[in-house]
């Protein structure tokens, strides 16, 4: 008798975000899928619309990386009406982007991936979050946090006019020009982040590297994928996500593609599978092979893990470094075009996250000591009209490559709109990692316990999937659902974790 | 010391009756714009962004569509944090929730609001990108708004 598991962790909408794992008549995993919300007719919502318009539309599509979007859609602007924005435009919004990219990955380490390692994952669920951190690490864990999505917030509301969400991105450049006390407190913040940067990375080390138990989880088979990786790359083959072009390497570590973001259709298909809404995006040259990882298979990740893949190095001294570090660890081997053999543990992508959240600093710092930064020529007018061939703006989001591609008629308005998201690009791969993960702890007899659930949320988790309807629910809850049901649909068990 | 109160409408106004927080916050904003000791902001998310905005504010009021469960679209649920069910590990929520940051920043010393009043509006259609809401959510909407401009007005002139 075959039975099914249901993991319902963003119950938002009854139904809808939730794992469903399949189990065979000996009671192992058979197959695994990942289901997210159905968000319906943005396409629709856009289309009409004048096109100027996308930055402050978008950026609302998701609560927590409305920068991301806000940043991929001027760059869609800058092609869309044929104006390039000039160099101290793009550093502007670089500047802010990197401020942003400090707070998101800080949040997903120490709030959502980071309690699994730090607090434990057999920990009770009570104890395995931010206050939980704070509990096993001290209070200045915490303060650090906090104070660090704190000072950049402010230089982002500071730059782009708008705490939450950004207004200052326009096509052809940037609203306003970056005051000197601004640049001062970008210094000041970015040298803060540096330095909290490699403090984490030092917790990292102690808590996690030298832990046994931690490390053989990180190292172990349960969360191992060898998929093809994709990153944005500067013209070195180091990782920028502001601008670059698209770097996909095969499981080797070949590359197989280098790419301008125009020509994303003719690297990357979308698929449509009958059980979920999100599209499941693979690489036209390899095909669709089904939810199979290896070297034939059409699945790629988009992550901080294969961003560090594609990388030939990376662009800051301090983050190079641990980039070095990280791939001697884990054992890879270098390769002849500086960067070294893909790493394919899934866990490591907190590891990799750390060192980006070293690299945006030190860019910050970088960035805002640049002589331009403060430059009031930000802006150049667009004259030349409307781009036939439409516009497409690309920039790495902290949880996958983000693409905005947009059309319009002569006067502007929007005629097609299509986006391929972060969370979108690893949607084959999370549905393989999660049945990989279901795999290593269920079955051959074992008791679905909350340890249980938290090893299969892990397996998604590395992602950072980003269902942003599911977040501020009222009631604000988000709790965990796993059913066992027969073949015929009959509950026969059922564990919650609320 | 003057109290001050924040006002924060949660959701996504181009989410059909998921902004009517956000709709609530904007109309509120232009009715009390006079008023120095009221802070009225949007915000996109829940946990540690929300529980950020409130630090330094006496009091707090938030209102956010709710899944409408049995309830009709429409329906007004008004209590206190003990009306936030309490979730533990945010999964797929990027951080945690409301309760457990504001656990945390209490924790770290924050000086964070006496008390929190939560208004949830039930709400009809989340799921399809729309400027409108259902016609019972935003009758509601209007509820909500001059209800609490009344009791600020009256908190106002009773201190």
């Amino acid at each position: 008798m075959s039975r099914h598991i249901s993991i319902d962790p963003v119950t938002r909408l009854e139904g809808h975000g939730r794992i469903e794992i399949f189990l065979d008549a000996n009671g192992e995993v058979e197959n695994a899928y990942f289901q997210v919300p159905e968000l319906r007719g943005f396409e629709a919502f856009c289309r009409g619309r004048m096109a100027e318009e996308m930055p402050v539309i978008t950026n609302r599509i998701c609560g927590v990386c409305p920068e991301a979007h806000h940043m991929a859609a001027c760059k869609a602007l800058d092609e869309l009406y044929q104006c390039a924005p000039n160099t101290a435009a793009a550093k502007v919004r670089e500047l802010l982007y990197c401020a942003f990219f400090v707070t998101d990955h800080t949040t997903h380490f120490y709030a959502l991936g980071g309690p699994d390692f730090i607090v434990g994952p057999d920990a009770d669920p009570k104890d395995r979050n931010l206050l939980g951190v704070v509990r096993k690490v001290g209070l200045d864990a915490g303060l650090q946090v906090i104070n660090c999505r704190k000072r950049n917030h402010h230089i982002i509301e500071a730059i782009g006019g708008r705490g939450i969400h950004p207004a200052a991105g326009l096509p052809g450049g940037w609203s306003k020009p970056v005051s000197e006390a601004t640049r001062i407190e970008a210094v000041k913040t970015a040298q803060e982040n540096i330095a909290f940067a490699e403090w984490s990375l030092l917790a990292f080390d102690r808590i996690v590297l030298q832990d046994p138990v931690l490390c053989g989880l990180v190292l172990g088979d349960t969360y191992l994928h060898r998929t093809h990786s994709m990153g944005m790359v500067d013209a070195k083959g180091r990782p920028n996500f502001y601008d670059g072009m698209i770097r996909v390497v095969d499981t080797d570590g070949v590359e197989l593609h280098r790419y301008q973001p125009r020509e994303y259709h003719q690297i990357i298909a979308e698929r449509v599978e009958p059980w979920s809404y999100i599209k499941f995006p693979y690489l036209r040259s390899k095909g669709w092979h089904g939810l199979v990882d290896g070297n034939d298979s059409g699945v790629y990740i988009a992550s901080p893990l294969s961003r560090l893949n594609v990388a030939c190095g990376m662009a800051t001294p301090k983050a190079n470094e641990h980039y070095e570090r990280f791939y001697a660890t884990l054992g890879s081997k270098r390769r002849a075009d500086g960067g070294f053999t893909p790493v394919h543990h899934r866990l490591a992508t907190h590891w990799a996250r750390l060192i980006e959240l070293l690299y945006a600093s030190e860019r910050m710092l970088e960035l805002a000591t640049d002589p331009e930064i403060t430059s009031p020529d930000v802006r150049r007018v667009p004259t030349a009209g409307i781009n036939p061939a439409g516009g497409i703006g690309c920039v790495e989001a902290p949880r996958g490559t983000l693409t905005h591609h947009y059309e319009a008629d002569e006067r502007g308005i929007l005629t097609r709109v299509n986006m391929v998201v972060g969370t979108t690009n690893n949607s084959a791969a999370m549905a393989m990692s999660i049945k990989r993960a279901a795999q290593g702890v269920i079955g051959q007899g074992r008791d679905i316990t909350q340890g249980v659930l938290n090893r299969i949320e892990m397996a998604f988790r590395v992602y950072d999937p980003c269902l942003s309807c599911a977040t501020h629910a009222m009631p604000g809850k988000a709790p965990l659902i796993l059913t066992l049901r027969d073949h015929q649909g009959t509950i026969i068990d059922r564990v919650v974790r609320d | 010391m003057v109290d001050t109160t924040i006002i924060v409408g949660i959701g996504n106004p181009f989410l059909g009756d998921d902004g009517v927080g956000v709709v609530v916050a904007e109309r509120l904003s232009r009715r009390l714009a006079d008023r120095s000791d009221v802070t009225v902001r949007e915000c996109p998310v829940g946990g540690l962004r929300l529980a950020e905005l409130l630090v330094g504010h006496h009091h707090a009021i938030i209102v956010d569509a709710r899944v409408p469960g049995d309830d009709p679209p429409g329906t007004i649920h008004e209590g206190g944090l003990e009306g936030c069910i309490d979730s533990w590990h945010a999964s797929c929520a990027h951080d945690t929730n409301l309760p457990l940051a504001l656990r945390t920043l209490v924790g770290l010393g924050e000086p964070m609001p006496a008390d929190i009043c939560l208004i949830g509006i039930a709400a009809g259609h989340m799921d399809t990108f729309s400027e409108i809401l259902s016609p019972a959510v935003a009758a509601a909407a209007s509820r909500v708004v001059d209800h609490l401009a009344e009791r600020l007005a009256l908190a106002q002139e009773q201190p």
